[in-house]
């Protein structure tokens, strides 16, 4: 579910067909997004996952694939679920 | 190899930090001889080394072969840098404190280490910040306690005086396409120094089309703790590791463009930075072991490059086995620049020109990868 929305998100920032993008694209080689709209896609994560994206999380390697993208995002979401219970 | 004028000459045997009596001699017949003074000043200035000329030449007794008014310029300038450094000194102390009340490992690089402990006076090494090198997990803590101490994420405008502080998309865009966090800045209100600007480093490399992997957790894991200008307790890094990393920030700032179209490329400063340095250390230096992390991570053409340069510049100081052993048999990459791009740009002037004439930079804007969209105009469009 979280890969679907995230894959969502993505296609906002990329010209790459959404059915296209799977676990393995890289960010910006394969969907060619900008640091710029890394950033922006950054905070639109946080924003529609009502998560917060710490500092010490911001990096190019954070940011590399499709799935390293949905992982800092579920173990993200993890915690704020965590909390709450 | 072209030949050096005097001038030239006297700056490269100044900026080193002891001289031997061959080279005191040589300082002496250029300055019994007509030197021009104002190709001295600026090369003296250009290169952030005027204060090591001042000192070199005063140790040797030979202050009154300087025109007088000149003379009088240079001991200002002398004065007053050091006075800037201390100023800075003082800063460092009360954030060194803060973070080891804070259990946050925070490793002092460059300049403001090498000033009062490298080099032979604090007054003879300009900088402009105070450099750390910190672990990525620490960065949050980190943040906290430099804004505690007053200092904000900004940049400041010299026109008001006043530091606008950046977006957080900012600070994410800083941090992600680049070395270091944005720079943490605090208004001092003092004539000497408007500003003291702290750069948080989290990869002695360079991000983006980087093709070298060093392990930045382990440089700080193995940094020692040591103690500067008597009261100031940090960290440092190791021997060896100190010059991997001098080697890094010199490569990568002569080497890409961004640095080179705003003439940091060669500078001597960086240069005599690594000569003091091995110099002073010659006897703690272990090559074996340098030579085997520079193998690990396969650093070899980094290490090359700026040992090569040494050598050119201040003779064999760097020892011909060393060289041999770091085993580079290609050696093109030595005139290259651009290397962020997918093809290196050569240059078509020889280092000595490059290194002594500022106008090299004009060589630079003819080429078509240096008119891309550079950082600061892609981080101007985060502003919210």
């Amino acid at each position: 579910m979280t890969f679907e929305k995230v894959v969502d998100i993505l296609g906002n920032y990329t010209k790459v067909n959404k059915e296209k993008i799977t676990e393995n694209s890289r960010v910006r080689e394969d969907l060619m997004i900008k640091s710029v709209d890394i950033v922006n896609l950054i905070v639109q994560l946080e924003e529609d996952f009502g998560i917060e994206i710490e500092m010490s999380k911001v990096s190019q390697s954070a940011f590399l694939t499709v799935k390293s993208i949905n992982v800092l995002v579920e173990s993200l979401i993890h915690n704020v679920n965590s909390s709450v219970k | 190899m072209r030949s050096l004028s005097n001038e030239q000459e006297l700056i490269l045997l100044c900026s080193r930090g002891v001289l031997s009596l061959p080279q005191q001699e040589r300082v002496r017949e250029i300055l019994a001889d007509n030197v021009d003074w104002k190709e001295i000043l600026f090369q003296g200035v250009t290169h952030r080394i005027l204060n090591l000329v001042y000192f070199q030449v005063k140790s040797l007794g030979l202050l009154d072969t300087i025109e007088q008014e000149i003379r009088k310029l240079m001991e200002i300038n002398y004065k007053a840098i050091g006075l800037k450094n201390r100023i800075y000194l003082d800063a460092l102390k009360d954030i060194s404190d803060a973070f080891r009340e804070n259990g946050i490992k925070a490793v002092i690089l460059k300049g403001i280490l090498l000033a009062p402990v490298v080099y032979p006076a604090i007054e003879t090494r300009y900088f402009n910040d105070i450099d750390f090198l910190v672990k990525k997990q620490d960065i949050s803590k980190l943040t906290q306690v430099l804004n505690t101490l007053g200092f904000i994420q900004g940049d400041y405008d010299e026109q008001t005086g006043k530091i606008a502080e950046a977006t957080r998309k900012q600070k994410m865009f800083h941090q992600m396409t680049t070395h270091e966090l944005q720079e943490f800045v605090k208004v001092a209100n003092h004539p000497f120094v408007q500003l003291i600007q702290v750069d948080v480093n989290h990869n002695i490399l360079w991000v983006g089309n980087c093709p070298y992997e060093v392990d930045n957790e382990l440089l700080i894991d193995r940094a020692v703790q040591t103690t500067i200008n008597g009261n100031i307790q940090a960290y440092r890094l190791d021997c060896e590791d100190f010059i991997v990393q001098l080697c890094c920030h010199l490569y990568r700032e002569a080497t890409i463009l961004h640095w080179i179209k705003d003439l940091k490329d060669l500078k001597i400063y960086k240069f005599a930075d690594i000569v003091i340095y091995l110099e002073k250390y010659k006897n703690l230096m272990n090559w074996g072991k340098f030579l085997s992390y520079v193998k690990e991570n396969k650093l070899e053409k980094i290490i090359y490059y700026v040992f090569h340069y040494v050598n050119l510049m201040y003779g064999d100081v760097v020892p011909h086995d060393v060289m041999q052993e770091i085993g580079i048999e290609n050696k093109k990459f030595l005139d290259e620049y651009g290397i962020e791009g997918d093809i290196p740009s050569r240059w078509k002037c020889d280092f000595f020109t490059r290194l002594f004439d500022t106008n090299r930079v004009l060589e630079v804007y003819g080429n078509p990868n240096a008119s891309k969209e550079d950082f600061f105009s892609l981080r101007n469009q985060l502003t919210k």
